[in-house]
């Protein structure tokens, strides 16, 4: 399972100079400020500074994309502590209980979790991903289109299971997420829904999109107040206090080692990755602990999970790419660009031909857990002043900053315009208690739901009974029946009877 | 709404948010129909488009509540003043928002005719003034300095051509 000569190579490799370790703080900064301000993601900072790795050797420019990576993973938890903003649908069930803790005054504690989750996590994933980095492959490979539908409309189900309050309007939230993702050409090349606009031939600018529901669902409320956290004394960043929030993280173990196994696994799965695996984690958090009705008011146990599982899944998805040479998202797609800068290719031979250099990345992986625990809580001191600022300027602020990161990442005015119209959608939607999540998480899966339905349809020629012959996919089908009749379900059983009565509407 | 004996206590801007929504689906299903009535064209499309509507249904029931009264009873009414709308509806919040929204969408489509720079400083002065910073100095200042900055950045930053006035 693990080839000790090949780590003995890998050690040279990262040891033998100081060029591949001269790139990690920078690349961790740049994740994290690029993770941290809302409109700008990851991917962005990857694609940004990929021209620079042209300048680096392979290993060094792995380390460097792979640190933006880690920085960002804890970077986008940053904004949705705080403002109820995830920097990137990684952080979305971050802010279920994350942001009630900032309301709480507890904003400290909550960066403290979210910085020990993400750390753990990481490291706890590419260790994984140094002794299964085989099996996990051959795994993903079992997975066809029949699953990877389900594993899609299950995590839609879910966000509106989990937001409990309004089943119906989370259920109705994602549908409408579901149907504005499949605007633009099918994969016959038929036109939908586009008014005649050019812009949305290839769909609707999902980022725009998602930082226009998201920013309204928040932005709007503030307005009504003059600060974030009204009480002057709870809007102190506290080293204290943040260390306090890093070592409570590890009374929780069971709920940080599971959503870090859930988030390896899920980031594994080519096209799900972070944005589902941080909803999954929560779930699955909130589903197996004995008092269910405090988490999204600002219980810490969900923090750990939905942090302890985007970050894992960075391995996860680093396995896929490197076992497989799949792109499990927007980030490991442009690994795969840095890869092909460097005349590498990846796919099923790439570990085989070369296992010292998979060694050291997965190495200097630990390493960079270890250093964003250091670099996190010094920019968690300067990114928690953004709790400090009035909201009168605040909100402007970040709409401005929003509309410019929308232009950046569709080079045109349609991405402000997206975010102005999402504005507006997800204004209203706060306004009625529609969970603004379902409808993003909806538009991010609607391309991968349509896919892989199109190919299901093709494999089975129409006939439903083609997935009683795939034991994984009717385990996949039960999970996700189940979600859809939780609410039933939980009344039935007199399972968590608060939420179940809160699930009516 | 009164009705005989019967009062009405519907939530309509709720219902209306509903409607919107149900008339999304049904004009989005429409459209991926003319587009084509293949399989593989609906096959999201239609039931999802189905589904949503059904949840709308449902969801748009629940806000019309029926209350039976005695006939002799009921309140005439309290006829509100437009200025007392406003003032209800300012200390809600919710003409902060319009006012804010109406901003961002002039800020929005001011940029290709003001560039970044200018409309970003136009959008952070008024947006702070409305939501209640009234110190000239500051509302000058921090908008030009901001505005001046992010525009500076995002410039350098992206590889695409960013509209400006003075950069």
């Amino acid at each position: 399972m693990i080839d000790f000569p090949a780590i003995a190579d890998a050690l040279r490799m990262l040891f033998g100079s100081w060029s591949p370790w001269l790139v990690m703080v920078p690349g961790l900064v740049i994740g994290l400020i690029f993770g941290a301000v809302p409109g700008l993601t990851t991917s962005m900072a990857m694609v940004i500074f990929l021209p620079l790795t042209l300048y680096m050797d392979f290993l060094s420019a792995m380390i460097f994309m792979t640190s933006i990576f880690t920085g960002g993973g804890f970077g986008c938890a940053i904004p949705a502590i705080l403002v109820n903003i995830p920097g990137m649908p990684a952080a979305v069930a971050t802010t279920f209980d994350g942001y009630p803790m900032a309301q709480r005054g507890e904003h400290n504690e909550a960066l403290g979790l979210g910085l020990a989750a993400s750390s753990f996590a990481e490291a706890l994933s590419y260790l994984i991903l140094l002794l299964l980095v085989v099996p996990i492959a051959n795994f993903v490979l079992k997975l066809s289109s029949p699953e990877m539908l389900i594993v899609g409309l299950w995590g839609l189900t879910l966000i509106a299971a989990l937001r409990g309050r309004h089943f119906a309007r989370g259920l109705l939230a994602g549908m409408l997420g579901l149907l504005l993702g499949t605007i633009g050409f099918s994969a016959r090349g038929d036109i939908r829904g586009t008014m005649g606009i050019d812009y949305l031939l290839d769909g609707i600018p999902e980022i725009p999109a998602m930082m226009g529901l998201f920013c309204a669902a928040e932005l709007f409320k503030l307005m009504r107040t003059d600060y974030i956290v009204e009480k002057a004394e709870a809007r102190r960043v506290s080293m204290r206090r943040i260390l306090s929030g890093v070592r409570a993280t590890f009374r929780h173990p069971r709920i940080l080692v599971r959503g870090s196994l859930i988030g390896v696994i899920i980031g594994a799965v080519p096209g799900v990755g972070s944005a589902v695996a941080n909803l999954l984690a929560y779930s699955e958090a909130r589903r197996t602990v004995s008092d269910p009705e405090r988490f999204g008011k600002g219980d810490p146990r969900g923090v750990i999970a939905a942090e302890a599982a985007n970050s894992s899944s960075e391995g996860g998805s680093m396995a896929t790419l490197l076992a497989l040479g799949i792109p499990g998202g927007g980030a490991t797609a442009i690994m795969l660009g840095a890869f092909a800068m460097h005349n590498i290719t990846g796919g099923p031979r790439f570990i085989a031909e070369n296992k010292p250099l998979v060694y050291a990345i997965i190495f200097s992986n630990f390493v960079q857990s270890i250093a964003l625990m250091a670099i996190g809580i010094g920019f968690i001191y300067l990114a928690g002043s953004i709790v400090r600022t009035p909201v009168r300027v605040l909100v402007p602020s970040i709409f401005a900053i929003s509309v410019f990161g929308c232009y950046a990442i569709t080079g045109n005015i349609a991405g402000p315009a997206t975010f102005l119209v999402f504005t507006i959608i997800g204004w209203q939607m706060q306004r009625y208690d529609y969970p603004v999540a379902a409808t993003v998480v909806g538009l991010l899966l609607a391309q991968l739901v349509e896919g892989e339905a199109l190919r299901t349809y093709q494999l089975s020629g129409g006939d439903p009974a083609y997935l009683l012959e795939r034991p994984i996919a009717l385990v996949l089908l039960v999970l996700l029946a189940l979600s859809l009749l939780w609410p039933v379900l939980a009344r039935r059983f007199k399972i968590g009877p608060k939420l179940a009565a809160e699930s009516d509407g | 709404m009164r009705i005989g004996s019967v009062r009405l206590h519907v939530e309509w801007g709720h219902l209306a948010f509903v409607l919107f929504m149900a008339a999304f689906c049904v004009w989005f299903w429409l459209d991926a129909r003319a587009a084509s009535t293949n399989v593989q064209n609906l096959l999201v499309i239609q039931p999802a488009a189905i589904f949503a509507l059904l949840l709308c249904a449902a969801i748009a029931i629940r806000l019309v509540k029926i209350e039976r009264m005695d006939p002799v009873e009921g309140s005439p009414g309290k006829h509100a003043s437009a200025a007392s709308v406003l003032r209800a509806l300012w200390r809600a919040g919710e003409l902060r928002g319009i006012l804010v929204a109406a901003l961002l969408g002039a800020y929005v489509f001011g940029v290709p005719l003001a560039g970044f720079d200018l409309a970003t400083f136009l959008f952070l002065a008024a947006g702070m003034f409305v939501l209640g910073e009234r110190r000239p100095l500051f509302l000058g200042g921090f908008s030009a300095l901001f505005a001046l900055a992010l525009s500076y950045g995002f410039k350098v930053m992206l590889s695409v051509p960013v509209p400006m006035l003075l950069f």
